[in-house]
């Protein structure tokens, strides 16, 4: 069922730098977790995803918001009613 | 005015197919049918009916049910003393959940910006996110509807 996703996630885990990943629907339901990404920010991320898009209303596409700090960054996309949050080290 | 004989001997199901003028129980199987054959007969039909009325769950009347007001004031307060627990408990553990603030904003917002690849990185992987919880279906594996032992 969650295959495709847990294939995906693997995939991404595997790229330098990265070292957890988020996936949540719109309503900040957890649909997948891996490394450090923490089950329980899945609401945050979503929520964050969908108010950075109010900023432009207009646009097509969503934008990608990333949250920086001192180590890591936390790259945050919404697409299709799906936020996919990624954290990894500052390169 | 005086009501129709409702005593242990009248029937429960009274003419189900008439036109309900009847106040009489009707014998459907006619005048003929010996007496004893007939009390069998109703006290069969007595313990159908008491099997199916304690084989029924009322889905309807368990939201009826009626709460004593003692009841109902312990469990108000014992829900908000745990909401109370799990606020405090959720307010420490949050820190954990996101990442600790920047210790020199400056020098984040000197760096560079996100990179091109980190920003294709992300896009591609949302695609693929939203691709797979899209074509994601539920496999019947089991029955949900587990059938209670009735004897």
């Amino acid at each position: 069922m969650e295959k495709p996703l847990d294939r995906h996630l693997e995939e991404l885990m595997s790229t330098p730098g990265v070292t957890g990943v988020v996936c949540a629907d719109t309503k900040g339901l957890c649909l997948a977790a891996k490394g450090v990404g923490e089950r329980a920010s899945s609401g945050l991320f979503s929520s964050i995803a969908q108010q950075a898009a109010q900023l432009h209303p207009d646009s097509k596409t969503s934008p990608v918001v990333c949250l920086e700090t001192d180590q890591s960054m936390i790259l945050l996309k919404n697409h299709n009613s799906v936020t996919t949050a990624i954290h990894k080290t500052l390169s | 005015m005086q009501t129709p004989d409702v005593n242990d001997r009248s029937r429960l199901l009274n003419n189900p197919v008439g036109d309900g003028s009847a106040t009489r129980p009707v014998n459907s199987y006619g005048s003929a049918m010996p007496s004893q054959q007939k009390g069998n007969e109703q006290s069969a039909l007595n313990q159908i009916l008491q099997q199916t009325a304690s084989d029924i769950i009322d889905v309807a009347a368990l939201d009826s049910q009626s709460l004593e007001h003692s009841d109902y004031v312990d469990r108000a307060r014992q829900y908000s003393n745990r909401l109370t627990v799990m606020c405090n408990t959720g307010r420490t553990r949050s820190r954990g959940w996101m990442p600790a603030g920047v210790a020199a904003p400056q020098v984040v917002l000197a760096s560079p910006p996100v990179s091109p690849l980190d920003v294709q990185l992300v896009t591609s992987m949302a695609e693929h996110a939203s691709q797979s919880v899209r074509e994601m279906k539920v496999k019947h594996k089991e029955d949900l509807v587990v059938p209670f032992t009735v004897p």
